[in-house]
């Protein structure tokens, strides 16, 4: 399949169907954070997984690139790719229950002969079959995710960095068309790079002297993560305030009323069980009080050691470690009220954006990486077999980027 | 408090809406009417087989039908799970899927599209050869086949897909010699951790009764690719005795005939085994040996050949050869080597492995309707076959 397919240009995204049909971009860009959240909401309901949501909501970023928000209705779609994505990722829900779930009325039992449930399965069916078509029968997605915990793994990232990180890709799939317009390895650079702006960490060179994200994907450029990462904040920037608006006018083409169900993005931390990442990186973690972890399987270039300790020494001077804590407060996760919560961290982040803005310099290092060389082993599937004269990378089909 | 359904105004909006579906258009998903349909060439697990021609190009493809057998839950997730599984598996040893084409939904057929995978055409099937007594494979054409089946297997093992549906019916073969797993309408990716870490439990409902390994038999839910390697040994073996080797009639007849062959089911030669479900409810021969070399012995001359089936239909799946490990085996890397199926299969003029008639012989689908593939042998209704 063309992996292309689903890459599209600015151009592209600036001359969708919903466009063409007399919806500004801006407003096309919101009708998919509602529909996200809808995703979200219903899948909540339906005990359905993180990974489904996020392929239903990637089905549905792709949906309307072909198809109009003006003939397909934001909750009629949302339940289409989230029936769609529960049987793809095997967490099947049956026609009965997904439209409880839409009605709102899990628990309740509903006649399955009336009138109104047989019109709103069929709908369900027929919009599943034409998002088939739209997708082209193309039902398996990257997720970001995935190659950011993989890239994590890489780096030996402390659990913070990846939860930070996670919780910026899920975003990243709610708030922005990130997933039409870079790869998943992009996407999972974009956010790692966010998440380490946002909470000062810093990913040192390779023993290559290479950039960590040349291990991801070699195409990708400091300018272009630089670049995305803008875009991003700049979209968060403006998200809360579109979302206070949609309050006020109740524009959401239902007639309940929406304030609830839209800001219902809630914190992966919070939901999510974690995977751990690995002992190494657990154990960079737990030295974040000042020491630094390095792996002694692997050479460390001269004078790194040196450098880290200099740079110990003038974060312990500047008591920079009192305002780190402040900080990671600030937009953390822990002691919060998850329904109080839910709001504030999409606000959060343009907020402390200016942060590092106005306090600039200040260059500490974190929980600090060793080798990256290490984690290319993760990158590249396992060779198996002697005597074969077969090439292993034969063997290798799930694709990494 | 009012019924929630009846209260949403909302239905009304959508469905109006469906009505203009007849003028959508799918750039990634083509009318089905690019191809001329040739003949009906199967059945397979959820639909039809066609054989068929793109219009344009000429090329000969095969059609498979998605049969919409519950139409209450939309698009059948079987159908799903093989389009997920064959869009993943891309190798010389698997069947090629080439996309999935439409009808259009017209007022005609009520708005319903009927759907069609088009496969890559392969002249043979395995099934079809070996009940063709004049076609006859040499030593090294065995480990040819044997080979690339491994080798299909291997690939998508690695790749945590479990086939669930091995027999000869479904080994496909082109006119150059090139083998190819097809069939994926049971398989199911087996990489799914369950979220509380509970191991997962698959239905055991699956693998044609012959081909079907002891631990489903005994009701294993949590099994592994071993079931896979079960099915290979059996159609190993077949490539000598040209007809499946265990043909039983019931589940507890397949125990049976298991038994005879590879010994009794006892928790001495497979540890664990009396913690399976079924294992006190069936009842299981006692004092059987272990007779694999023996019995196949007159059919099969090379010591490598025996070796290798005697590890294939080992009882214990955890002490069952794994694909890579077979694929390492002596059999494969000692005179006779390997060879090219290709001269012998250009002998025959394809009119006489092309499906022909309709619908093409097969193994039995269902437990309890074996339902025998007509065979060259007059014997083969027996209960031992060989």
């Amino acid at each position: 399949m063309d992996r292309k397919r689903w890459i599209f240009t600015k151009d592209q995204l600036l001359n969708t169907p919903s466009q063409q049909n007399g919806i500004d971009a801006t407003r096309e860009l919101l009708y998919r954070q509602i529909t996200a959240s809808l995703i979200q909401e219903m899948a909540y309901k339906l005990e359905l997984s993180h990974q489904c949501i996020h392929t239903a909501i990637i089905y549905m970023h792709r949906f309307y690139m072909f198809h109009s928000f003006t003939c397909f209705p934001q909750k009629q779609m949302a339940q289409a790719c989230l029936f769609l994505a529960a049987k793809t990722e095997e967490e099947c829900r049956t026609t009965e229950y997904v439209i409880r779930a839409a009605n709102g009325c899990i628990h309740q039992a509903i006649d399955l002969k009336s009138e109104a449930y047989l019109k709103q399965a069929n709908t369900l069916i027929s919009s599943e079959e034409i998002l088939l078509q739209t997708l082209g029968f193309e039902v398996n997605v990257i997720h970001a995710h995935d190659i950011l915990l993989k890239t994590c793994h890489l780096i030996h990232a402390s659990k913070e960095l990846f939860k930070t990180a996670y919780f910026l890709a899920t975003n990243s799939l709610h708030l922005t068309t990130f997933c039409l317009q870079h790869k998943p390895s992009l996407v999972a650079c974009i956010c790692i790079h966010l998440a380490c702006q946002w909470s000062n960490w810093d990913i040192p060179k390779s023993s290559e002297g290479k950039e960590w994200y040349y291990y991801v994907d070699k195409n990708i450029t400091f300018e272009m993560l630089e670049e995305c990462m803008q875009e991003f904040l700049n979209i968060m920037d403006k998200c809360p305030s579109k979302l206070k608006k949609l309050k006020e006018n109740k524009l959401a083409g239902t007639k309940r009323p929406i304030q609830d169900e839209i800001p219902s993005e809630t914190p992966p931390m919070k939901r999510q069980r974690l995977e751990p990442i690995s002992p190494a990186a657990t154990m960079a973690g737990s030295s974040m009080g000042g020491k630094v972890h390095v792996n002694r399987a692997l050479p460390i270039p001269n004078g790194h050691e040196q450098k880290l300790q200099s740079q110990q020494q003038s974060r312990n001077s500047l008591n920079v470690e009192a305002s780190l804590k402040q900080k990671r407060s600030d937009h953390g996760n822990e002691n919060v009220d998850p329904n109080e919560y839910k709001y504030q961290q999409v606000i959060k982040v343009p907020n402390i954006s200016t942060k590092w803005e106005t306090v600039p310099n200040i260059q500490f290092k974190k929980s600090i990486v060793s080798n990256v060389n290490n984690g290319m082993e993760i990158m590249e599937n396992k060779s198996a077999g002697t005597k074969r004269p077969i090439q292993d990378e034969k063997y290798q089909v799930r694709p990494h980027q | 408090m009012s019924d929630p359904l009846q209260s949403s105004s909302y239905t009304n909006v959508i469905t109006s809406k469906l009505k203009g579906q007849e003028d959508l258009e799918f750039p990634f998903c083509d009318d089905s009417n690019k191809y001329e349909k040739l003949a009906k060439i199967g059945q397979g697990t959820f639909g039809e087989v066609f054989k068929a021609r793109d219009k344009k190009t000429r090329q000969i493809v095969a059609m498979k039908k998605v049969l919409m057998e519950n139409e209450k839950e939309g698009f059948p997730i079987t159908a799903l799970r093989e389009i997920k599984i064959l869009q993943l598996l891309k190798n010389e040893n698997v069947v090629d899927l080439i996309e999935i084409c439409r009808t259009k939904a017209t007022p005609y057929n009520r708005f319903k599209s009927t759907f069609y995978l088009i496969f890559e055409f392969c002249e043979h099937d395995l099934a079809g050869l070996l009940s063709n007594a004049n076609v006859k494979f040499s030593l090294g054409e065995i480990k040819k086949v044997m080979q690339q089946l491994l080798n299909g297997l291997y690939f998508i093992h690695s790749n945590k897909i479990l086939h669930r549906d091995m027999k000869a019916a479904n080994i496909l073969i082109t006119k150059n010699g090139v083998l190819k797993l097809a069939d994926f309408g049971l398989a199911r990716a087996f990489s799914v951790p369950s979220q509380k870490g509970q191991p997962n439990r698959y239905t055991n409902r699956v693998v044609t009764l012959w081909y079907r390994p002891p631990e489903l038999l005994l009701g294993e839910r949590t099994y592994t690719t071993a079931i896979d390697m079960w099915g290979a040994g059996c159609i190993m073996a077949e490539m000598w005795t040209r007809s499946p080797i265990m043909q039983g009639k019931t589940e507890q007849h397949q125990l049976q005939l298991i038994s005879q062959l590879c010994g009794s089911i006892t928790p001495e030669v497979w540890p664990g085994v009396d913690q399976l479900e079924l294992y006190r409810t069936l009842e299981l021969p006692q004092g059987q040996k272990r007779k694999v070399k023996e019995r196949l012995k007159a059919y099969v001359k090379d010591q490598w050949a025996l070796d290798l089936l005697d590890k294939l239909l080992s009882l214990d799946p955890s002490k069952r050869i794994d694909s890579d490990t077979a694929l390492n085996n002596d059999f494969f890397w000692t005179d006779p080597m390997p060879t090219d199926l290709y001269p012998m299969l250009s002998r025959y003029n394809t009119s006489m492995f092309e499906y022909l008639a309709p619908p093409r012989r097969r193994g039995p689908n269902q437990p309890g309707n074996p339902n025998p593939r007509p065979t060259q042998n007059p014997d083969h209704h027996f209960e031992r076959v060989f």
